[in-house]
Formats: C-alpha cells, structure tokens, sequence
C-alpha cells in the first residue's frame, strides 16, 4: 500500500491529508496505524484520509480507523473520511460504520467540516 | 418505508385536488404518444378511419381501467404505485403480423391468451429465472427496439405496407418530426425533454397537414364531429391460432421483465432506506398488468405494460401520490368520448409514426444493451446472444430465406423479436449441459499473498458470467475469511478453499484444520473493537454474516468449515 500525504495550512491547526492507494487489510493496516498514530502524536489531530483510490479494506482496516478516530479525539482533534463510494461504502454501510465515523462527499467538504 | 425528502408526495399521500390533476394531465400527455401501437396494428389491419377512431377510444377507456388496476389494491392484485400502463411496444411484432394474417378479431383474441399468460406467471416470477437469465431479459429488450425500429424505417420511408418504394415527402416529414424529438431532448429544457415526442409528433402533424403527406392530407377537414360520442363496440370479435401462440408469448415474457423493472423503479422512488426489490407489491403489479392486458384484449385494444417513462416523470416530479393515477384514468375515461381526439390521432401521417417508433426504440435499444451487459459475458452467453442478434437481423434483412416456410411456422420466422428470443431460449437450454461449475484453491500461510484471493475471484467471475456486484461480495468474503484464519484460526496446515456457481447460486466453502470461527449476528461496540482482540475478531465474524445471503460454520470430525452462500 502506498500512502501520500499534504497538509492544508493557513489555520492554527493545519489539516493533514493522508490517501492511502490500494488495500487496507490485515497485512497493511499497521502501516497505516503507523502513519495516523504518529501524525497525531506529532501534534496534527486533524485529519482527512481520502479513500478514492482504496479497493479493499477488512476488519483489520477499521479497526485501525476506529483507533485513530479515538487518539485524535483525545487530543481535541477529529478524523474525517471523504471518497467512500461503491464497494468501500457498501463495506461501511455493512459494519453500520457510517453512524461511527464523519464521512464526507469530498476533501473540500471535509476541510470545512474541519475548519 | 420512509419517504425520501425530495418526494412531494409519497404514495399513499393525498395531494391538492389541483396538484393531482395537474400530474394527471402531464401523465395523460406522455401516454398519448403510445396510442400509437393499437392505431399501428389497426392500419395493418386495414382497419378504416372509423372504426380506427372507436378502436382508439376504447383503447383510451382500457388505459383509464388498466391505471386504476395498477394504483388499487384489490385483493393480490395491483402493485399500488403511481405505475401508470400504457400501450407496449412487446405485442408490437407479434399482433403486427396477426392483424394482417388474422385481422383485429385475432390480434384481440391472442392479447387476451397473452394477459391471461402473463397475469399467471406472476406466480412464479422466481422460477421464470431459470429461462431468462438477465443477459437473455436484455436481449429480449434490445429485440423489441430492433424489431420496432425496423418498423420505424419502414413507416418512416414507405408510404405504401408491403413496398419498397421510397418517397422523399415522407422521409422529409419524418425526418424533421425525428429530428425536432432529437434535439429537445439533447438540448431542451427539463419540460421539453419530457414532452420532446409529443411535440415532434404535433410539428410532424403540422408540416404533414402543411404539404399534403400522408393521412393527414387524406381526412375530411371539413367533416364536423360531435363534442362527445360513446364508442362503438358492434366490431368486437376473438379468434384464436395456435401458431400465434409463441410470438404472444414472447411479447408477454417482455412484458413481464419491463413490468418487473418498473415496479421496481417505483420501490426504490418511494423508500429512501429501499435496500431490495419487494417481491410482493413485484408479483401484484405484474398480476394487474396481465389483468390489465386481458382488459386491452376484450375491449378490442393490444397489450398494455407498465411505462418507464411516467415513472421518470413521477421521480422528476416529486409526486408519486397513487390518486394521480385515479385522475389519469378520469381524465382518460372522459377523453375517449371525444371524437375530435382520436380523429387528430387516427390522421396522424405514417411518417409521423416513423418518427416516434425510431426515437422511442433508441432508448428501448439502450436499455436492452445495459441490462445484457450488467452481466459478465463468457462463451457461452456472448454465443446466444450473439447468434439470437444475428437470427433475428435475417428476419429483417434477408426475409426470403423463411417464404417457403409453412404456415403454422410464419409468426415465428417473421417477427425478429419472436425468432432471436427463440434462438436465444434455445441455446440456452443447450448450453446449461454442464453449468454447474467448481474451482478450488489453497491457501497456506507462509505463501500468500493478500491479491491473489482477489485475482482469482475475478477471473472466475468473468469465465462464469457472475454478476459483478455478487462477486464483489464473494471476493470480499474469501479475503475477509482468509484473513481472519490467518490471524486468528489457529491453522495447522492450509486452508481449502471451494467456490461453485450454477447461475442462481454462488456457493464458497473453506475447511481446514484449526478453530471454528465466530459469525455473531450483532456487531460488537466500539470499545470492543479498539480494546479486545476478542472484539476485533467478533467484528470480523460479524462482517462476514452480514455480506453473504446465508452463512454458517461448524466442525465435522476434525475439520473446521465455513460456508457462505449468495443468491444470483
């Protein structure tokens, strides 16, 4: 799995933009838990991961959202997920993840939910 | 059921006496243009202007009674959805070629053979599957817009039935109705794309009238029609011919697949948590659709089925309340006792008709492609579908291979529609010697590779012609399964992994040696989740009951199985 990553500065806390390519499962999950755990340990508790270009993810991969969404949390931070369409959603609708999690149609509404 | 926002009203809602009649006369309006077909088949029948006129003021008491039956619910019948009838494009071939072999009193006795055909089959809409596969229902589509767009060509082109002298009046005509439809509806507003038929056939009319084409330059202008007359019914008759039987068939097989899909479509209008077809109010309507074309047949109409297109309308429009559909079968009631209605219709000029048959079909056409295509094609399905094209275009294009046949074999061999469902039916059957299919493969531990499960899934999906969205759930279940055995089951050796696939049902079993997993029916909390690793497996066995359509597992001897299973 590839992950890239931007930051939208400008505000006193900036949004950091994570969109992991290809699939969340049990064997790429921790990378990703690597990657959220550290930025918001690191001091950025807002977060956006875009899932457009996501094709699978397993229990393993919400387990690791679930976490990450509780450490921004307890820093005052928040998760927000934008790109669940087709079978990513479907997926989420399953695990009734949707009520869970704050999911948005797109980056820019994500970062005005944000801001 | 819950009420979508954007709905108006929802079905069981009562408008304002002023909004339900309003929808009614933009229902009323969108209909008319599908008077067409029994006004077709009764010019094939050489039918005069007269009798043309109280043909079609029967056919307009038929849609008022064939709406209401459809909105009610009057015992198991009618689906009650704003699911407005309207004459079918289905019976178009078949009661074409029975009106000039037979004339009306055969084209009225096999549309009530045909209602009555699809009126009991509603009853086993399930098992009508196992012949009409969805590549097959697709097909059948496409062979009604092929057949009646060859139709179109004809009236669009020739002014005479039967010749092939072309007459640049008529393609003139035709050619600027056509062309006005095309682009209101590519251009036009949300109002002229909806109206874009009719307005084509009224300018039609007009410039028809204008430069003396066609039937229109034939009437008595100056003929004075009473304000209202009661249709005649001293014409009536029924005859009956087994040879028909097939073609009607055909059409009500058509018929049943669109009233399927409509009804549908209305589900889905009308719930905004809609998650699956209801098979009940599935099975009422296509009951009420039979009934309403048993109706057609005795009132001396041609088969009825549900219209797409005023469903679109009652999405667009927001108002879906199911009293609209009383009000268009008041408004039409009363219009079939106005004479200057169905004397505008019966003057309407062949290439005029040319026109309407060739843009409907378009839509027709594309709606048979998509729904062949939803599937994915392997050998065998890419075969019938392409042999059954290919029978049916020699139908249209090379029609003296089949002069010589007998007379019992011509309703077959002379519909395209009839013939390419034939073939296609045919092969079908042939080609399920053998369908029930099986691959297996396993999976070890220390050499797999997390894509792999995917890969193979698609790969059998496409060699089978599973649907995609099923495989996706399937692929999903193995990855999942895989995973969770990976991680949690304990594996001593390796897993083995079946999928079997027979159309109908997609079948996966694992076993292996190690834990029996968990597959809860509620999903653990949050905390669970984050906190225990007995949690994150609840989850994972929650994930897999709810993705497949039956799930189970259990130890035999010293095997561990899970088997998932999902409807196709």
């Amino acid at each position: 799995m590839q992950i890239f990553e931007s930051v939208q500065s400008g505000e006193a806390t900036p949004v950091v933009i994570i969109e992991p390519h290809g699939r969340i499962d049990s064997s790429t999950a921790h990378e990703l838990a690597d990657r959220l755990t550290g930025l918001i340990s690191a001091g950025s508790p807002k977060l956006i991961i875009d899932f457009r270009e996501i094709a699978y993810i397993s229990s393993a991969g919400f387990r690791t959202l679930l976490i990450a969404g509780r450490a921004a949390e307890v820093v005052g931070g928040q998760l927000v997920l934008c790109g669940v369409a087709g079978e990513i959603r479907r997926l989420f609708d399953l695990g009734a993840f949707t009520d869970l999690f704050m999911i948005c149609g797109s980056r820019e509404e994500s970062l005005a939910r944000l801001r | 059921m819950k009420k979508p926002v954007d709905l108006a009203y929802g079905v069981n809602d009562v408008p304002p006496p002023l909004v339900t009649f309003v929808s009614g006369i933009q229902h009323v309006g969108l209909m008319a243009v599908y008077l067409l077909f029994p006004l077709i088949v009764g010019r094939e029948a050489g039918l005069s202007t007269v009798a043309l006129a109280h043909m079609l003021s029967l056919s307009m008491i038929v849609i008022g009674i064939a709406n209401a039956l459809q909105a009610i619910r009057l015992g198991p019948m009618g689906s009650g959805y704003l699911c407005p009838p309207v004459f079918t494009a289905a019976y178009l071939g078949p009661s074409v070629t029975a009106a000039q072999i037979g004339g009306m009193p055969l084209v009225w006795g096999m549309t009530l053979f045909a209602g009555a055909f699809e009126a009991g089959m509603s009853r086993f809409l399930k098992r009508l599957r196992a012949i009409l596969p969805t590549e097959i229902s697709g097909l059948v589509i496409f062979l009604v817009g092929f057949s009646n767009g060859m139709l179109g060509i004809r009236y669009l082109f020739m002014p005479e039935a039967g010749t092939e002298l072309i007459s640049s009046d008529f393609w003139i005509v035709g050619g600027l109705a056509l062309g006005v439809m095309i682009a209101l509806s590519v251009w036009g507003n949300s109002v002229l794309r909806t109206f874009c038929l009719l307005i084509g056939m009224v300018i039609g009319y007009w410039v028809a009238q204008m430069a003396g084409v066609g039937e229109v330059a034939a009437s008595e202008p100056d003929a004075v029609l009473p304000v209202l007359a009661v249709p005649r019914t001293d014409h009536l008759g029924w005859s009956f011919d087994f040879a028909f039987v097939l073609p009607f068939i055909v059409g009500a097989l058509a018929a049943i697949l669109k009233a399927t899909a409509t009804i549908i479509m209305c589900q889905r209008i009308n719930d905004a948590e809609w998650m699956r077809p209801d098979p009940v109010s599935v099975r009422r309507g296509v009951l009420a659709d039979g009934v309403g074309t048993i109706v057609a047949g005795g009132l001396g109409a041609t088969g009825i089925n549900t219209s797409s297109p005023n469903v679109g309308l009652v999405a667009a429009s927001g108002v879906a309340s199911r009293y609209v559909a009383y009000a268009i079968s008041g408004i039409m009631l009363v219009l079939a006792f106005v004479p200057s209605v169905t004397h505008f219709l019966t003057t309407l000029p062949r290439p005029v008709i040319g026109a309407g048959l060739i843009f409907s079909t378009c839509f027709v056409l594309a709606s048979g492609m998509d729904i062949m295509t939803s599937r994915m094609l392997d050998t065998r399905k890419t075969l019938v579908i392409g042999c059954a094209i290919v029978a049916a275009s020699t139908v249209e294009l090379f029609p003296a291979l089949y002069q010589n046949f007998p007379g019992w074999a011509v309703p077959i061999f002379s519909s395209s529609l009839v013939f390419g469902t034939c073939v296609a039916l045919t092969l079908n059957l042939l080609f399920r010697i053998g369908v029930r299919r099986t691959e297996s493969f396993t999976v070890r531990g220390t050499a797999f590779r997390h894509g792999d499960v995917g890969d193979f899934m698609e790969e059998q999906g496409r060699r089978w012609g599973a649907r995609h969205d099923v495989m996706q759930r399937a692929s999903f279940a193995v990855n999942q399964l895989v995973e969770t055995l990976l991680e949690h089951g304990d594996i001593e050796d390796a897993i083995v992994i079946s999928v079997s696939f027979d159309e109908f049902h997609l079948d996966i079993e694992a076993r292996y040696v190690g834990r029996v997993i968990d597959l809860p029916d509620r999903r653990p909390s949050q905390q669970e989740i984050i906190d225990s690793d007995e949690g994150y497996r609840r989850l994972a066995g929650y994930l897999l009951r709810r993705n497949a359509d039956r799930a189970e597992s259990m130890l035999q001897g010293d095997q561990a199985i899970v088997r998932f299973g999902f409807d196709h």
